[in-house]
Parts: structure tokens; sequence; C-alpha cells
């Protein structure tokens, strides 16, 4: 069962990855370095399938790809009650989609947690919660679908207008 | 009944529900977000490029400071060559380098690969900043996509004060929103004061609402018809009235924790930075200058200035500027360049180092290490704290 790793407000780029470690974008450079001094424990603990809970302004800070190439990496999946603006693209761009929570998600730390896409919701199993899931835009989905924007755009050649 | 912003999108894309796919005018990226771009484009299958639009300007690392960022320079001039693109090494910053040479024109979209590209709203343009993938697509397709925004309205009116500049303007109002306060949002300036403020006297201005975390700014000009429709729908309105404003300082660790100069005065730095794509244009320059002249800064305190670009070097080097830098102990840093803002090189700060700089950001190491503290101000407050050697109101030197 998906553990929650819960964050709070304005966790940034930086805090995902630092910005010393982004001299590759490797996927395997930057997995031992996330979150390593914000959450230390995270790289070692961190299993595919997790569920990351984020604050408001979510991936705020620079235009760097890294924080969502590494967090892609990890296989989690993430919600957050929004994000930065440049993140968001740069999230969707490589295949990892940015799921909004439509209110504040009241989820502990490590709680057993599963997300049912169908009814946009994400279920706290350790608590017995429920709470609503807003999903995006039928154009972003379909990029994350193709696994970001490159395949995206070699699969349909353009934007669909 | 459009926004500015709108009218925009609305003359450059395509609008369907809330997605509109915009057509861009310019596409610029940097060396430490081309290679990856440059990654990114190699992976299409079909490689065909907007060549004409492209600018990559290296800025960021000139020149090289370690091996790696030498190797990627080569890299990109490589990829510059093989597809003839336009690109331009120790110049100047991306930014100020992209307006002076007319890049920017009123209602352009600029794609950027940088998040201060939304400064071009200081000459009515939209700057959209993203990372490398998107800058790739740009590339090959000229386009990009936008949800549209919901937008703030701030207007800044009154007359600035003796000792008061644009970027006192910058961090009152990024103080007033906080660091979310535009998260997901345009922003467009428009008011008496800012009509009549040059191009680069705003960037201070614009360039700071990325620290509110905006999506891009805009300023209102009626000679390029770009003014919202009367019954135009904004968010919030922001109004700043200049005539009472005072010196201000961003502390450590965020730009928006802003007092006036007055109540921190006396707080002992050991650098000083004048410069960067918020303030090393020509007319900072000449408010050093002019504060400068005939005067000595404090013997402990590092002062590095650096022009933004070249041409703006050249002209402060005719002007007798950068004389009066030399004659008052200060460093002139040549060439151009993110160095000492991105504590990259020229200037990186130690454990216990404090530094006033005219620059963007003061996060936790931004210059340097961690344990170092970086106040933001005006170039004139900047130059006061150089001549006392510690944070001080620069309207007793003017």
């Amino acid at each position: 069962m998906p553990r929650a790793w819960i964050f709070g407000n304005d966790v940034s780029t930086d805090n995902i990855i630092p910005g010393r470690f982004n001299i590759s974008s490797n996927p395997s450079d930057l997995l031992p370095h996330v979150f390593q001094y914000f959450r230390p424990e995270f790289a070692t603990e961190v299993t595919e399938g997790d569920i990351i809970i984020g604050g408001s302004n979510f991936g705020c800070g620079s235009s760097r790809e890294h924080a969502a190439i590494v967090l892609k990496a990890c296989g989690i999946t993430l919600i957050a009650e929004s994000y930065g603006w440049i993140f968001k693209r740069n999230c969707i761009n490589t295949g990892l989609l940015p799921i909004e929570s439509a209110n504040k998600l009241v989820i502990n730390d490590g709680n057993q947690v599963e997300i049912d896409m169908a009814k946009a919701v994400i279920n706290d199993i350790t608590e017995h919660k429920t709470y609503k899931l807003s999903l995006p835009p039928h154009f972003i989905f379909e990029i994350y679908r193709e696994g970001g924007l490159i395949n995206y755009l070699n699969t349909n050649g353009n934007y669909p207008f | 009944m459009s926004t500015v912003i709108e009218k925009i999108l609305q003359k450059k894309g395509t609008i369907q529900d809330n997605l509109a796919i915009i057509n861009v005018d310019k596409i610029m990226s940097h060396d430490t977000t081309t290679p990856l771009a440059i990654d990114a484009f190699n992976t299409f299958t079909n490689k065909t490029i907007q060549k004409d639009k492209i600018i990559i300007v290296f800025d960021h690392i000139v020149p090289p400071s370690f091996p790696e960022a030498s190797y990627n320079q080569r890299q990109m001039k490589d990829f510059c060559k093989k597809y003839g693109l336009t690109f331009f090494e120790g110049e100047g910053i991306c930014h100020t380098l992209m307006i002076e040479r007319g890049y920017v024109q009123p209602g352009d979209v600029i794609a950027g690969g940088d998040s201060h590209t939304l400064v071009y709203g200081v000459a009515s343009a939209i700057g959209l900043g993203m990372g490398s993938t998107d800058i790739a697509a740009c590339w090959k397709t000229g386009k990009t996509w936008l949800e549209i925004p919901e937008t703030i309205h701030i207007i800044m009116k009154g007359q600035l004060p003796p000792g008061v500049y644009p970027k006192d303007l910058a961090l009152r109002y990024v103080q007033e929103l906080s660091l979310s306060g535009a998260r997901g949002k345009v922003i467009e300036f428009s008011g008496s004061l800012l009509e009549s403020m040059r191009i680069y006297e705003r960037m201070p201005i614009g360039l700071m609402a990325t620290e509110c975390s905006a999506v891009t700014e805009v300023f209102w000009n009626q000679t390029a018809g770009l003014i919202p429709d009367t019954n135009a729908v904004y968010l919030d309105e922001i109004e700043i009235n200049a005539n009472n404003l005072e010196p201000l300082v961003a502390l450590p660790h965020s730009p928006d924790n802003v007092k006036t100069v007055s109540e921190i005065e006396g707080i002992e730095v050991n650098q000083v930075f004048i410069g960067s794509c918020t303030n090393g244009t020509l007319h900072d320059l000449e408010i050093a200058a002019t504060m400068l002249n005939n005067r000595k800064i404090n013997k402990y305190t590092r002062t590095l200035i650096s022009p933004a670009t070249v041409q703006i070097y050249q002209e402060a080097l005719a002007r007798g500027y950068i004389d009066i830098f030399l004659q008052s102990g200060a460093m002139v840093c040549m060439p151009p360049g993110c160095g000492p803002c991105i504590g990259r090189h020229l200037g990186v700060l130690g454990a216990g180092d404090k530094c006033v700089s005219t620059s963007n950001r003061n996060y936790q190491g931004r210059m340097g290490s961690p344990q170092s503290e970086v106040y933001l101000a005006s170039p004139a407050t900047a130059v006061a704290t150089a001549l006392d050697g510690k944070i001080a109101d620069p309207r007793r030197y003017i």
C-alpha cells in the first residue's frame, strides 16, 4: 500500500534537489540527492508508488527541470494544493502528472493512501477519509499520457490547434 | 472586455476554452538552460527548427569557471553552427541584451529558458519563463501553450522622493504581495509614475514579479494600443503612491522580508554588488557614479560594479563613470554576466559574509555559502552602504 509523504507550503525546486547537483540531468545521477538537505531520509525510504502530498506553491523557484526529472524517477504520484508555474509545466513535459487537491488535505505523514483516478479521489486508508482531487484538463492529460511533451509532439506533429 | 494580456494572447494565438496556443516571436535561452533543451530537441524524430526566432545568450558562466561549463558551451556553439542560430557570448546579461538589441517589441510574445523572462513586460511584451523541454518544443513548433491566467493590476502614482528609486517601488509591491501573492497569475502595471519612466528604469519593477510567483507581467502602453477594455476583469487592484516611499531593503532570506533602510541602518557588510539584470543599466550606473564622484568606498567593503552589457560598459566608459568607480576603490566586473548574482563566480560569498546587492533574489545560499546573508536594495542604497561599510541611507549622499 502506498505511503503518504507530507510536505508543507512553498517547497522549492532547490529543496527537491539542491542546485549544485544539477550538473547532470541523468535520473540515476540525480536520485541519490532528492530532498538531500530538506528531507534526508526520503531518498532511501521512498518506494515506487508512494504519494507526495504538497501544500501550496509546490516546486516554486528556478526553471531547471531537474526537480521534475528526479521526482518522476522516484516513481511517485504527485499531489499538491497548487504548484509553481514553471515547475508544473516541467512536470507535464517530463511525464509526471501534477494533480491538484480541490481542498486542503489533512493526511498525516506515513499514512497508507490510495488514489482512485476514475473517481478523482484520494483515500486515506489509515484514517478512513476521502478527499476530492481535481485532475488537469484534457490537453495536459494527453501530454502526460504520451509520456511528456517531446513524445506528444513526435506522435502528433504539433499542438492540437 | 479584455485585459492587456488577454488582448496580446488573442492576437498571437488561438484560444479554446481556457487554453491558448500562442505563436512566439522570439525564443531565448542561456548557457545553463540550453544544454538540456538541445538534449530534448535531439529526441524529436522530425528536427525542423524555427531558426530565425532563436537567440542563445552565454551569460551565466562567462567565461567558464569550471571544465564542464566550457564543455557545455562548446557543444552549444556546435549546435548554433549546425543550425545557423544567433548567439551572443560575453556581450551582456540575456534580458538586458534582448531589450537593448531590439528583440523585444510591444505586443510580442517571447519564450525564455529563464525564470526572469517575464521582465519583457517592461517593454509591453509578454515574456514566458519556462524549462528546457518547453524551449525545445518552441524551437520546433514556434509555439507554446498557456492556460489563460487571472490578472492583478498594480497602479503606481505620485513622484519618487529624492533617494528613492524604482527598486524601492519593486521591493514595496513584493512586500505587499508576498512570495506567493501572484502565483499562477499575471500582473499588469499602470499609472502616471510608470508612464513617465524609461524602459530601463522599469526593469527592477517588472523583473521582481518573478519573486511573487507571477506567470508574467506587462506594462500598459497607450501608444501601442495595449490598454485594457473598460470592463476588463481584474482579480485585484493594488495602488502604490510613491510620494511617501522611503529607501527599502529586503532582508535575508526572502525578497518579501522588506524593511525601511532607516529601520536597519548600521548593519556591517563586507560586500556590495551593483549590477545584474535587475539594476545593471546605464541609469543605475549613473546613480552610482553621481554618488561615488570624489568619494572613497570603505576599505573593508569589497565593492563590485558590473555593467549589464558591453554597450552599457562602453557608454559608461565614454561618460567617465568607469573612471569614477575605479577612483573610488570599486572593482568593475567584466565581461557582463550573472556570476555574482547566482553565486557562481566573481564575488562568491563565504560563511558569515553579508552583502548588499542590487540583484533580485536573497534566498539562503543564493550568492554563495548557506551561512551568508544577502540584503537587496537600490543602487543608491548599495553605494551609500559601500561608502559607510554598513547599511546606510542614500539620502545622506545625494
